[in-house]
């Protein structure tokens, strides 16, 4: 019989641009690397910045200085309470709880579930540790007798799982470093300070102080508060004096302030400006704006470190490049030292060797394969794929004759609808049939005329009517000759030339 | 001040007899002023004239014969001139004229040390249109032997004054016996004010039906038992009772400092008091044998001192520990200390420096009020 006849059409789209966002180059994976340098931490899956933290807490003899934004990791709960314990005055700068709940709704990686953590583990250490806590309060670090044996931490981690989890740095600080440190915990304790934890649950005004603290100095260890904005200052200086590359890391960017602005600029007059951030909405824009302008922006799903490497010199601080936080809030920011800005630079650079996302603009389908997160999208909603062909099979073509399937027409080509899978070209399959006899058609036979003999003897001439061989029918004015076997086909040709009927299966 | 109060008992005795009440006549009491601004004995003509000049002359003789028919002027014969008499000075000065009634009184009384035994108020129980019958009645009863309770002590023929509406009465006879009536009480008030001015008071319900039972609410004159004492004598009296201080303890205290001053052990003291060195106190009842016994009282305001130095030195520490209620400074703590030695001006008590009071804080961190000193030391504020 008369096989189908198997036809492809392959639709290119590889022109197609894809929307801006970030393209998946590799997995995401946690960081391995835990010490790059001496008195530098990147936070990892085997917590060693977290231990360092606690063994300093539990080396504390006189006092113990906490701030984060967030608190509830318990080991460090545990040290902070065995501190309290053995007579160590232990005091904890916070975030305000209704700062901690508007988080919720504003931070795609926020949970409800941190926020409870937050609140149960200040529950716990209500009475035993002098707890303070305002609406911007965000910077994050540890010191440790700040008037015997000065030690210090600074920590772009929150003091909560995110001393594992996230992509954070960490920087030990002493000597007059860490007194400095402490000297900004002082003066954010009594003079930005909110509220005061009094007992489980119940936090109350604080009455101003009964003197102004020293204002601390800002050589090295910089930072923002209501009253000054050395940190700031410190951040776009840094920007703003790079000549061969600047290297960024920030969680949040903020397209509106002078910092990210100092960046485009810098990109703009040829610096190497390469951004490390964390794919997300809020950063959109700005990295829209810095892509636009030439830096290459990567990014981590937890990436939250906060620093800059230059040739200007190094910072790390708890400040992300935004408005509420270099301007408005309570950060900090050390000023790194040469040999521990080289650690740095070395750890941004490997970050960005291995970070799982880059940005890009205008990237089309034939230069990603993989997938990609929009830029205005969260990638906890799912993300978009970029596949390399995506197979429509589409419904039988029904040729015209069965002796000439060939020459069928091809189908329409729908072109696939947009989604979060983008194919880079479309192979659309279909078959093409032979056509059928037609149900009502009544077969059609070729009248004959024999001899035939009658009573006398006599011959008279009689027409009868014979079927075609292969046969023929008719429906309406339309003739067709059935195709058999496949050793009918010529004569099947010349039958319906004859009767300029078309060839069809039964 | 000082409050004291009791209950007195009131009897009642229903008796018969003659009790002029203080009435306001001015007809008569004008022809005592008359007599009081002429100065002189009065004629009838000179009523006649002064007073009732559209009337016939013999008017002014009948009312000058009916004021001395009440005792209001003294004369030798009728008809002479007429003397202002001490009862009509009296009733001039009162504004009211004694009239006697005969009948069958109710006499409110009642015995007390401070009020002596003295009817408080009387009330007539007969109407006054039955006067007539009465008096009828109690003239065939007269000279028969009479049933009933004798006089009680405390009333006595004399004046006195209604307790009830102030009005002067007087009691001018009385027959030999009576009924014992209804019997309840008044509240005796006595307050001294630290500038010895005391005032005693009755207040109350006199006894009898709800309804018509008068009501009492009356200063009394002070009696002379009240006035040997004074304010701060009985207050120290009071204080020694209370406390169980010796009262020469009390006085010495007050007579070198001129105050009124309870000395005490600070153990003794709860915190509020150690606070304000000052207390209300409670005085159990008491008696005093010429004042009587008085119900359990308060005193308020009581100033406390520390009893000896050591105390003074105690007290000092804790109040100075116990101000402790916000984040302070090294100078702060001095002024504090200097407010806190001059609470007690009759001791020296020597307050523990800032750092004393810091290096206690770091001993005892769990201390509440430790974190006060510790937060400044730490945190930048204690240079």
């Amino acid at each position: 019989m008369i096989d189908p006849i198997h036809r492809h059409h392959i639709l290119d789209l590889g022109a197609e641009p894809l929307p801006a966002g970030w393209f998946r180059q590799r997995p995401t994976a946690p960081d391995t690397e835990e010490r790059p340098a001496p008195g530098l931490w990147r936070v990892g899956p085997s917590g060693q910045f977290l231990r360092a933290l606690v063994a300093g807490i539990d080396a504390a003899v006189e006092v113990v200085l906490v701030a984060s934004f967030l608190l509830s990791d318990r080991s460090l709960a545990d040290a902070l309470l065995r501190a309290a314990s053995r007579g160590v005055r232990v005091y904890v700068l916070t975030a305000s709880e209704q700062r901690v709940a508007r988080l919720i709704a504003e931070e795609d990686g926020f949970e409800a579930r941190m926020s409870d953590e937050h609140k149960r583990l200040l529950a716990e250490l209500a009475g035993k540790v002098l707890l303070r806590s305002a609406d911007h309060f965000h910077a994050k670090f540890l010191v440790v007798d700040p008037a015997r044996t000065p030690q210090a931490w600074l920590s772009t981690a929150n003091f909560n799982r995110a001393l594992t989890d996230s992509v954070e740095l960490g920087v030990a600080l002493d000597g007059q470093a860490a007194r400095d440190l402490a000297a900004w915990f002082a003066w954010a304790f009594w003079q930005e300070a909110e509220r005061e934890l009094v007992e489980r649950n119940r936090l109350r005004a604080v009455d101003p102080p009964p003197a102004s603290p020293a204002a601390p100095s800002a050589t090295q260890v910089c930072a923002t508060t209501r009253s000054q904005t050395s940190l700031r200052d410190a951040t776009i200086d840094l920007v703003t004096r790079a000549r061969k590359e600047v290297w960024i890391s920030s969680y949040g960017l903020d397209v509106d302030h002078a910092a990210v602005a100092a960046l485009i600029a810098a990109a703009r007059r040829g610096v190497v400006v390469t951004v490390l951030t964390r794919p997300r909405p809020n950063v959109a824009a700005a990295v829209a704006a810095l892509a636009a302008a030439g830096a290459k922006i990567l990014a981590h799903d937890k990436l939250h470190a906060k620093a800059i490497v230059c040739d200007a010199g190094a910072l790390v601080m708890t400040a992300n490049l935004e408005r509420h936080g270099l301007d408005e809030g309570f950060e900090v920011g050390v000023r790194l030292p040469a040999f521990r800005a080289g650690g740095l630079l070395a750890t941004l650079r490997q970050w960005a060797a291995t970070f799982p996302w880059e940005y890009a603009a205008t990237r089309t389908r034939r230069e990603h394969l993989g997938e990609l997160c929009p830029a205005d999208a969260r990638l906890r909603d799912g993300t978009h794929q970029v596949v390399a062909e995506e197979v429509l099979t589409l419904a039988d073509v029904t040729a015209d004759d069965a002796l000439d399937l060939t020459t069928a027409p091809p189908p329409k080509f729908a072109t696939p609808k947009a989604g979060p899978r983008h194919t880079r070209a479309v192979r659309y399959e279909w078959k093409v049939v032979p056509p059928r006899l037609p149900a009502k058609a009544a077969e059609l036979k070729r009248p004959t005329e024999r001899d035939e003999k009658v009573e006398d003897g006599s011959l008279r001439k009689v027409t009868t009517h014979m079927p075609y061989d292969p046969p023929a029918y008719q429906l309406g004015e339309a003739r067709f000759v059935v195709l058999r076997t496949i050793g009918e086909r010529e004569r099947a040709r010349k039958l319906a030339e004859l009767l300029k009927a078309k060839v069809v299966v039964s | 001040m000082i409050r004291l109060q009791r209950n007195i008992e009131v009897a009642t005795f229903e008796v018969e007899a003659t009790v002029a009440l203080s009435e306001r006549r001015p007809e008569y009491l004008a022809v005592l002023r008359l007599a009081a601004d002429l100065g002189r004995p009065l004629t009838a003509r000179d009523v006649h004239r002064q007073l009732f000049g559209n009337l016939p002359e013999t008017v002014g003789r009948i009312v000058l014969d009916r004021c001395s028919l009440l005792g209001l002027f003294d004369r030798t014969r009728p008809g002479d001139p007429a003397t202002l008499s001490s009862a009509g000075a009296l009733a001039l000065e009162r504004g009211g004229i004694l009239l006697a009634e005969e009948g069958l009184w109710r006499i409110y009384h009642a015995t007390d040390p401070l009020l002596g035994a003295r009817p408080l108020h009387v009330q007539r129980l007969v109407d006054e249109t039955n006067a007539q019958a009465t008096r009828e009645v109690l003239k065939k009863q007269r000279g028969r032997p009479q049933p009933g309770a004798p006089v009680p002590e405390a009333i006595r023929v004399g004046p006195g004054t209604s307790l009830v509406d102030g009005r002067p009465f007087e009691i001018r006879e009385l027959s030999q016996r009576g009924g014992i009536g209804a019997q309840g009480s008044l509240r005796l008030h006595l307050e001294w004010s630290e500038s010895d001015a005391i005032e005693l008071a009755l207040r109350g319900t006199l006894p009898g039906s709800p309804k018509e039972a008068p009501k009492v609410d009356r200063r009394l004159e002070v009696p002379a038992a009240c006035k040997a004492w004074t304010h701060d004598r009985l207050w120290l009296a009071l204080t020694a009772y209370a406390t169980r201080t010796p009262l020469d303890e009390l006085t010495t205290w007050h007579t070198h400092t001129r105050k009124r001053l309870l000395p005490r052990v600070i153990t003794d003291l709860d915190e509020a008091t150690r606070r304000t060195a000052r207390c209300e106190l409670t005085v159990p009842a008491c008696r005093f044998p010429d004042l009587g016994t008085f119900e359990a009282t308060r005193l308020a305001d009581v100033d406390i001192v520390p009893r000896a130095e050591p105390d003074a030195q105690a007290w000092a520490e804790w109040l100075q520990w116990d101000g402790l209620s916000t984040y302070t400074t090294p100078t702060a703590l001095q002024t504090a200390a200097t407010a806190i030695a001059a609470k007690f001006p009759y001791h020296r008590p020597r307050l523990p420096t800032p750092q004393v009071l810091l290096q206690q804080a770091i001993k005892n961190p769990a201390d509440p009020r430790a974190r006060f000193l510790l937060a400044p030391a730490d945190l930048g504020l204690w240079s």
